[in-house]
């Protein structure tokens, strides 16, 4: 915990007290959201990249918007990659490598055919019509990417237990205290620490 | 007619003894079984007993194994002793959870119990379209639950959803039904009840069809009022169902993952975290299959000793 934390959960809080968070969010599912964006109960709000794909019709009505800068000036989002491993016990390192080889170079269909609405990782695909004809693609991939980090951007070794600590009990709780605004950022902050540092432990 | 005289009317009404006395009482036979016959049944039960003791003894081992390490969900771990036991129990979480368990559990139980007894006495009088009215009765208990508690979700989960929209337009607020920790905890026991208010229907009304109905004549011959009938005919007679009924929603309930996951997830802030949410959270989630385990374990003990006293209240009855 550090005060950069203290001061970014104190304006979500404040958020939360003015009534401009929504106060029923704290149990929506991801449905509940798309709906609420559907209405247009929402009016800005941190979700995925495919959020026109979930929600339907919306005329041009829902845009990405600037990333907002910090009151020091910094910006930053959150981006959760999904990897694709490839295991040393695979029975032929040659076979699964070639594979990986094939299967990256077909990827670019699945943006040509509309069937992948997560953001490529290849800067190839970005360029393809079917993704840059999209206003709201290329401003995610302008404006948004660079900023992006991980859950693991402050750490400096690999660790195995970053699946318990990104969807552990923990971080649910202390999202959800956030957002009911049952604890000041501090004790929040402070429970969440102590949560993570007893993943760490084990 | 004195309360006296009608309390003995409906003593001797539930022993279906009539007021001339209790006639000739059958002798108990006790029956003996030869060494053979004990033999015979001993092999005829081994493939069974053995067929039992693998499905439930291997997982129970392996669990117990788990329980006393501190592995994850791929490896084992060293031992630890009982220290995973002494984490949860010294976990203000695990507590928590245990607390909103055992009011799930009462509310589930008996708020089930009292809206099943009331449709099942209401069913047994003569009403128009009384089995169509059973049928759709059962619905609840019958519709996966992944499908009504989506529906339940659509009623309540946000502030314009229809039930929050009811109370808004009939100037009562907003409430947050899934949102607020009070009222998700409501919301969730309601649910359950709703869930499983068919199936404890089903238990009286086939208790009640039991019951013979020249008792309630006799009843009413001794002055008998319809509540007495109720209280000291009809729910004596159905006590053992009762019993049973109460036994197996209490390990419906304590071991109900679905209703409340699928609804709440077990928030907002673990207001809804029953200690088998908090079980597969810690172990699918925190990955500490341990503690998880350890929760399971003690789950299961508290299981076993809230059944015998249950059963031991069923036995109690039938010799009565």
């Amino acid at each position: 915990m550090n005060d950069r934390n203290v001061e970014a959960m104190e304006f979500v809080l404040e958020l939360v007290s003015n009534g401009i968070v929504d106060p029923a969010a704290v149990s929506y599912t991801t449905d509940n959201m798309s709906a609420q964006w559907k209405d247009g109960k929402a009016g800005y709000g941190l979700f995925q990249v495919n959020v026109p794909q979930r929600v339907g019709d919306t005329s041009g009505d829902l845009l990405v918007a600037d990333p907002i800068k910090g009151p020091h000036g910094d910006k930053a989002t959150i981006v959760f990659p999904n990897n694709i491993m490839m295991y040393t016990n695979t029975p032929s390192q040659d076979a699964s490598e070639e594979f990986l080889v094939y299967y990256l170079g077909q990827l670019k269909q699945l943006w040509q055919k509309k069937l992948m609405s997560a953001l490529p990782v290849f800067k190839s695909i970005t360029e393809i019509p079917e993704f840059a004809n999209d206003p709201n693609n290329v401003k995610i991939v302008k404006d948004w990417q660079p900023i992006a980090k991980t859950f693991a951007a402050q750490g400096s070794k690999l660790n195995a237990n970053l699946a318990a600590l990104d969807g552990g009990q923990a971080l649910n709780q202390f999202s959800q205290t956030i957002i009911t605004g049952k604890a000041d950022a501090k004790t929040a902050l402070q429970t969440f620490q102590s949560g993570l540092e007893s993943v760490l432990k084990k | 007619m004195s309360s006296t005289t009608t309390q003995s009317g409906l003593a001797r009404a539930r022993r279906g003894v009539a007021p001339g006395g209790p006639g000739t009482v059958p002798g108990k036979r006790k029956s003996k079984l030869s060494a053979q016959a004990t033999r015979t049944f001993f092999w005829l039960l081994l493939p069974s007993v053995v067929l039992l003791v693998l499905i439930h003894g291997y997982p129970l081992i392996y669990a117990a194994l788990q329980a006393t390490h501190d592995g994850n969900l791929l490896q084992t771990g060293n031992f630890v002793g009982v220290q995973n036991f002494s984490t949860v129990l010294t976990s203000p979480a695990f507590w928590k959870a245990a607390q909103f368990t055992l009011w799930f559990t009462i509310v589930g139980v008996f708020g089930s119990w009292l809206v099943g007894l009331g449709l099942a006495l209401l069913l047994r009088t003569k009403i128009p379209a009384g089995n169509t009215f059973k049928v759709l009765l059962l619905l609840p208990w019958v519709v996966p639950i992944v499908v009504s508690s989506t529906a339940w979700n659509w009623l309540v989960a946000t502030p314009d959803s229809l039930i929050p929209s009811l109370f808004r337009n009939l100037g009562l607020g907003t409430p947050l039904f899934l949102a607020d920790p009070t009222l998700a905890s409501v919301t969730v026991m309601v649910f359950k009840v709703w869930v499983s208010f068919p199936f404890m229907m089903m238990m009286i009304s086939a208790a009640l069809a039991s019951v013979d109905t020249t008792v309630y004549e006799a009843a009413s011959m001794d002055g008998a009022s319809r509540w007495q009938q109720f209280t000291q005919i009809t729910l004596p007679l159905i006590a053992r169902s009762t019993y049973i009924s109460w036994i197996l929603m209490t390990i419906f309930c304590v071991n109900d993952f679905p209703t409340i996951y699928l609804l709440t997830g077990g928030g907002p802030v673990s207001a809804t975290t029953s200690l088998v949410v908090l079980a597969y959270r810690t172990v699918f989630q925190d990955f500490a299959t341990g503690p998880g385990v350890a929760i399971a374990f003690l789950m299961t003990m508290t299981l076993v000793v809230i059944s015998v006293i249950l059963y031991r209240q069923i036995r109690k009855s039938s010799v009565e």
